[in-house]
């Protein structure tokens, strides 16, 4: 199963969901026209509500991440923007320099990791308004 | 909203008034955790849904047919706080026994349950551990294929497993029927799991109440920092935990309003992160 959820972190669990695939897809671990489980799967296996499923799914489609095509199941979709890997090498030494001068600030692993996902969260809601 | 439940204004004293203007809604096809303090309100509300208790004021809608009838009973599954069953029977005989109520009984979901929850067949339900007991209960609630499951504190007294298995069981009949859950729990974390909206009583009446994703976006712990030790703190703070120049606090704001409430008072954002369901129900309860 490609989602794990953590239910107790205080984010959502359809915005983690989408996180994951959005994740996944720019990893290169998932490929365009590639099938993802389907909602009744997802909710059996993680034990979570079929409806935020359902709904994470929904903003997928929304934001162009999956199709769904009734009745025959969810897809990553085709033509989405998949960063080429030059893309994340970049972005690999950009994170690598900003730890090391947020380390030099004195912050630990992490009051680091909490303000990336603090900045992250607003990132997202922001988006979604 | 499509709504399976709808309970509006009621009013119960016993030596004390126990609920206070009880007002709440289930959407249809939800998984609704309720919540709140042991003496909020819960089971005595649940009681009244059920028909075993009248209140003094207000009213209840089960399903879109009024309050709790004969018919609308046939399309509920009840598992009681108190999880007593037939004293003269046994197990065996207590499912078949409640099987006969139900036309659309489940004898497939009746199976697997029988292996999953390991329920003694023979033994008297009178013998049977709490837990057993529990699980017995939920098995005759939940087989009869009802429309709207209440279940109140179902997972009290089940092992690990047990209430794992509960949960997968939920999850599976909202996704295979479209069933509407209404379950009462202490378990935080079984409302962060499975539920999709929750209501949260205190003092006899709903106090928070909406999706689970809204009110997780909406609440957020923030820390803030005070200046210098001459600034007051502001008034619209009061109620939040100060430690030196640090105040925490949960707020409800978006991020947007609540930046520029702070710029205004002239205090600085330390970090804002969502606030857990265990934060959001304590301050919920201290009120």
């Amino acid at each position: 199963m490609i989602f794990r959820i953590n239910p107790q972190s205080g984010v959502p669990l359809y915005l983690q969901l989408i996180e994951q695939v959005r994740h996944a897809i720019e990893s290169g671990a998932l490929r365009p026209g590639e099938q993802l489980p389907g909602i009744r799967k997802v909710a059996e296996d993680m034990v979570m509500n079929p409806n935020t499923v359902a709904k994470a799914y929904r903003e997928m489609e929304h934001a162009g991440l999956i199709v769904l095509r009734h009745g025959a199941g969810a897809f990553v979709a085709g033509h989405h923007p998949v960063p080429e890997t030059r893309a994340v090498q970049r972005a690999r030494s950009v994170v690598q320099r900003a730890i090391s001068t947020l380390r030099d600030l004195g912050l630990d692993a992490g009051a680091i990791r909490r303000l990336v996902e603090s900045e992250l969260d607003h990132r997202l809601e922001e988006t979604r308004k | 909203m499509n709504t399976a439940l709808k309970v509006d204004n009621l009013v119960k004293t016993y030596d004390h008034r126990a609920l206070d203007r009880m007002s709440f809604r289930v959407p249809r096809g939800s998984i609704c955790g309720f919540l709140g303090p042991n003496g909020a309100g819960k089971t005595t509300t649940l009681r009244i849904v059920m028909g075993f208790a009248f209140a003094e004021a207000g009213s209840v809608d089960v399903l879109g047919g009024g309050a709790m009838s004969p018919q609308l009973l046939q399309r509920i599954g009840f598992v009681p706080e108190v999880k007593e069953l037939y004293p003269f029977a046994r197990a065996g005989e207590m499912i078949r026994l409640t099987r006969g109520f139900y036309p659309r009984w489940d004898y497939q979901l009746e199976a697997e349950l029988l292996r999953d929850f390991d329920i003694p067949l023979r033994s008297w339900c009178t013998k049977l551990s709490k837990g057993t007991k529990t699980r017995l209960a939920l098995l005759l609630a939940v087989c009869r294929n009802a429309d709207l499951l209440i279940l109140d504190e179902p997972t009290e007294g089940l092992d690990p497993v047990a209430s794992d298995r509960l949960m997968r069981l939920l999850v599976q009949q909202v996704a295979d029927r479209q069933v509407t859950v209404l379950f009462s729990t202490h378990q935080l974390s079984e409302v962060e799991q499975i539920a999709d909206y929750m209501v949260m009583v205190n003092h006899g009446r709903a106090v928070l109440e909406g999706s689970l994703d809204e009110i997780r976006q909406r609440h957020q712990r923030v820390r803030i920092v005070i200046d210098n030790d001459r600034v007051e703190v502001p008034a619209a703070f009061s109620g939040w935990r100060r430690d030196g120049r640090f105040l925490t606090g949960l707020s409800h704001e978006a991020p947007a309003v609540l930046a520029e409430r702070f710029a205004a008072a002239g205090v600085t954002v330390l970090d804002a992160e969502p606030a857990t369901l265990k934060e959001v129900f304590l301050a919920q309860a201290e009120k």
